[in-house]
């Protein structure tokens, strides 16, 4: 089998190798926590195991290696022979981290990264014990190169068998492919053998009337160790199939049960794409219906199956955000570590899916908010004591869906947000002239761009990136943050997401010669208003709705619009973006229904107005508002009843 | 090595694009505005069935725009971005060999040396070549002209 | 050539057991004797103290792994040579690594089988 059928293995290698490293990362945790803990033990050996099974079936040598190595390591802990010490569990964190830059490198080249001795070594002896050292060896050494030939069977069995006899004549230096790596390989067409105290003519008595061996080559070396780790066999073992590639025991059987499947993701892409164009004639469809009766139950079918293949492509692009949660206990430990703190994480809710667009941008920045959680929020162990909190620290991520929106929430259990600084800095930047905002409008404050002071920042926190870059991204998903702070119990950030994308219900609003559309998530109500029914109090507009002040912006003004001219009524749609609402007054509601985001990828900052943009039934062009956007540059303040 | 030019006027200069960085030109489309972007971003348009932005190219290189009833729009692929570019018309294409392509310094034109890759002659008029990348590049631009 | 070494067959067929018999009578072995499952296997061994054991890596209850460590456990320096069909690679590695000295596929090529015995009988 050439090495492009192995390619093909590839994604699943690398999908499958992550979740056994997510195994082992969450059950050394867990080992952490408690030393004699023998199940997450034998997950942690099981899961290797099979990383190590999967990437000889790969001829990936030198990680599988590696794997062998972590092995065998566990194997003492199994036989009481070692025991746990966070430097040992940091040392097995240091061999997850090689996995991981294999499997980056696997993804972004194709190719493994080459370890060096070098780091092979320090990977090693980042564990407490030292490693055995290499026995000495006497006499004369060789070198056997042995050929298997094409039609010998099992050609690892070959190998193994003789890497036995050799044992048994002389001693076995060293092998490439490495020993215990041959049981896991699918095929093998050559391995070599550093011999010693062992003479040529035992060797040819050994090998001599095999019909398995092809030819041998024999030749005198200085010493096995000594040789470079050759590269070229990488290529050579290979995986004949899937059946073969993996032992038995490597997989957990539930994977043969699961009826799933993996489909590359740019096929979903592709699939909501084609679901999205056709949505986009079902609406015209229904247009013309409205135009030809006898259209109408036909375009009613269509709009039902259309809705319902709609539900389904989105479903299948929903992923749990377990998939991004499952890195932060690892992170939450070592930024724990790092700043000498107690923390405690829990994660509820892991298993709430979002679309995977938004996956792939929400970690970022919960990593932020943990990070600050742990530096700003929890305090340091004595502070804890003498205010009579427990000594270790809580961070509670939690996520759960209400409606269309995901809420992901970071809290802790530490100081709070001090209101004061934030006063002070707020006056400081003359953020809010002339206005005393409090509670939350104060402690949101700390979202503004240039709000990060110099005395939290911090190497780990800090970054020079403050909390507007997380307010920013979050936006960016069509989303938004609010942060609540109790003091000395602690703060919360709360984050609100949309549940997808790609496909939205819409307000689609007239303004001027122009059609825009609201995402309905924002659209609390709408109604009916004439201009002489607005107000003025102080420098902001507002309407009376039901007795209460809502204060209210022209869209044509946001959106600087030249030589507009409002009609003699108006309509307002109330939104609520973060804990605020405000009316935005539009000239017209024209109608509600399912909008298609295309994303315009260029320029981003120039479209930071819009979530983007959609094509109506009749082919035109729609812009679609981001009401946190928008809306962020509009200084409201909660107006009291005047 | 032989390279091909897609050739076209902005008032009476002739600019080149490479043409493996051209997908289509296309009569003028229904634009629609982009509210509080750049003036030089003209809106957004339908290209069956995906949005792409429309520049107005001459806006772009600084050079003085008035409306043309025959413009075109140009739709670029540069750098993995789709835009489209208004231009006045289109001429030709041009195979030029790539040593007959002199790098910009030498001469003076009336746009920024910056977006220029190189300038050629054809049947004696200047040619100039446009580096997409750089014109498409929005990053560095002055963000500013367009806050109020 | 000194004495005819003996050997013990062990396999739940009866077809491959006259197979091997043939290939090992016509090349100068002799059968010690035949065993059709594992716990038989271990008994003659026992019994008959042959020179080699061909052993079928899949039998009814007793697997040929673990038929391979219960004679090994008796007689740490039992020869035996495994038997196994394609796809079984797990299983002759499992052997080798528990002390088989050797295996042959099925089908059997009799020069193979009998070129492989020898060996495993130095």
């Amino acid at each position: 089998m050439d090495n492009l059928d192995l390619k093909a293995y590839l994604p699943i290698f690398i999908e499958e190798t992550r979740d056994n490293i997510q195994q082992i990362s969450e059950n050394l945790l867990r080992l952490e926590q408690d030393e004699k803990d023998i199940e997450a033990i034998n997950e942690i050996f099981r899961a290797i195991h099979t990383l190590k099974g999967m990437s000889a079936a790969m001829g990936y040598s030198e990680i599988s290696q590696l794997a062998h190595e972590a092995e065998n390591l566990l194997d003492e802990v199994r036989h009481n022979q070692a025991h746990i010490s966070t430097a040992m569990i940091t040392g097995f964190f240091h061999i997850v981290d090689e996995f991981e830059a294999q499997l980056n490198s696997l993804e972004e080249t194709g190719e493994p990264q080459k370890i060096t001795e070098d780091r092979f070594q320090a990977i090693l002896n980042s564990f407490s014990q030292p490693r055995e050292p290499a026995p000495a060896e006497e006499g004369e050494s060789y070198l056997l190169e042995i050929f298997f030939s094409t039609d010998c069977m099992l050609p690892q069995a070959r190998a193994m068998i003789v890497c036995n006899q050799l044992n048994s004549v002389g001693k076995l230096l060293r092998t490439s492919p490495a020993q215990n790596l041959l049981p896991e390989l699918a095929s093998l067409d050559k391995l070599k053998c550093w011999v010693t105290d062992i003479r040529p003519e035992q060797v040819r008595a050994l090998l001599d009337g095999g019909a398995e061996i092809d030819y041998y080559t024999i030749e005198k070396s200085g010493s096995g160790r000594d040789e470079p780790v050759e590269t070229e066999e990488t290529e050579a073992p290979v995986a004949s199939d899937q059946e073969d590639a993996d032992s038995p025991d490597s997989r957990p059987e539930s994977h043969f049960f699961r009826h799933t499947i993996r489909v590359d993701t740019e096929k979903l892409d592709e699939l909501l794409n084609l679901v999205s164009e056709l949505v986009i004639n079902k609406t015209s469809l229904q247009q013309a219906a409205t135009t030809y009766p006898m259209l109408a139950d036909g375009v009613e079918h269509l709009h039902r199956l259309t809705s319902d293949l709609q539900t389904i492509v989105m479903k299948m692009r929903m992923i749990p955000l377990e998939t991004v949660f499952n890195r932060f206990p690892r992170m939450v430990r070592d930024t724990a570590i790092s700043l000498d703190k107690l923390v405690n994480l829990e994660i509820h809710g892991a298993e709430t899916e979002l679309d995977r667009t938004i996956i792939d941008d929400i970690a970022d920045p919960l990593v932020h908010l943990l990070r600050n959680a742990i530096d700003h929020g929890i305090e340091p162990v004595e502070q804890r004591l003498s205010k009579g909190k427990p000594r270790d620290g809580t961070v509670i991520l939690q996520a759960y869906q209400t409606g269309n929106q995901v809420i992901i929430e970071v809290s802790d259990d530490g100081r709070g947000l001090d209101m004061e600084d934030i006063r002070a800095k707020s006056r400081e930047l003359n953020l809010l002239p002339g206005l005393e905002p409090e509670g939350n409008e104060l402690a949101n404050l700390i979202f503004t761009p240039g709000f990060s002071t110099a005395e939290n920042i911090t190497d780990l926190s800090g970054r020079g990136v403050g909390l507007d870059v997380v307010k920013n991204s979050i936006e960016a998903l069509g989303g938004s943050i609010d942060v609540y702070s109790r003091p000395n119990a602690g703060a919360t950030f709360k984050i609100s997401l949309p549940l997808t994308l790609a496909i939205i219900q819409g307000l689609l609003v007239k303004c001027g010669q122009e059609i825009y559309v609201i995402p309905l998530s924002y659209v609390e109500e709408t109604g009916i208003v004439f201009p002489g029914d607005i107000q003025t109090i102080g420098q902001q507009q507002i309407i009376m709705l039901r007795g209460k002040v809502l204060p209210i912006i022209f869209l044509n003004q946001l959106l600087n619009m030249e030589g507009y001219s409002a009609p003699e009524e108006l309509s307002f749609v109330v939104v609520r973006f973060g804990d605020r609402q405000i009316g935005i007054i539009v000239d017209d509601l024209l109608t509600q229904q399912e909008i298609v985001i295309k994303n315009v990828n260029w320029g981003e900052h120039f479209f930071r107005s819009f979530l983007g943009c959609s094509i109506l039934g009749d082919g035109s062009v729609v812009m679609i508002l981001d009401i946190n956007v928008l809306l962020s540059v509009v200084k409201v303040r909660e107006v009291n009843h005047a | 090595m032989l390279k091909q030019f897609v050739v076209f006027q902005l008032e009476d200069e002739l600019y080149g694009i490479d043409i493996h960085q051209v997908m289509r030109i296309e009569k003028m489309l229904p634009l629609t505005r982009v509210p509080n972007a750049p003036s030089f971003v003209i809106g957004v348009c339908n290209l069956r069935g995906s949005v792409v932005p429309v520049i107005d190219l001459k806006k772009r290189l600084a050079l003085p725009s008035r409306q043309d009833e025959n413009a075109k729009i140009i739709i670029v692929n540069a750098g993995k971005q789709v835009v489209g570019m208004t231009i006045d018309a289109t001429v030709d294409v041009s195979s030029i060999e790539s040593d007959e392509i002199e790098p910009s310094p030498a001469l003076v034109t009336g746009i920024d040396a910056q977006f220029i890759q190189g300038v050629a002659k054809i049947s004696n008029r200047l040619l100039i070549i446009l580096d997409m990348e750089r014109v498409l590049t929005v990053d560095q631009f002055n963000v500013l002209e367009n806050m109020d | 050539m000194g004495p005819k070494k003996r050997i013990l067959v062990v396999d739940d067929a009866a077809f491959m057991r006259m197979m091997i018999r043939d290939i090992l009578t016509k090349n100068n072995f002799e059968v010690a004797g035949e065993a059709t499952n594992g716990d038989e296997a271990v008994s003659k061994y026992i019994e008959l103290k042959p020179d080699l054991v061909t052993l079928d890596i899949t039998m009814p209850g007793m697997d040929g792994v673990t038929v391979l460590k219960k004679i090994r456990q008796h007689d740490p320096a039992a020869r035996v040579v495994m038997c196994s069909a394609m796809g079984q690679q797990a299983m002759v590695v499992e052997a080798i690594q528990n002390g088989a000295r050797d295996f042959i596929n099925k089908p059997f090529h009799p020069q193979k089988v009998v070129e492989i015995l020898r060996r495993a009988l130095r």
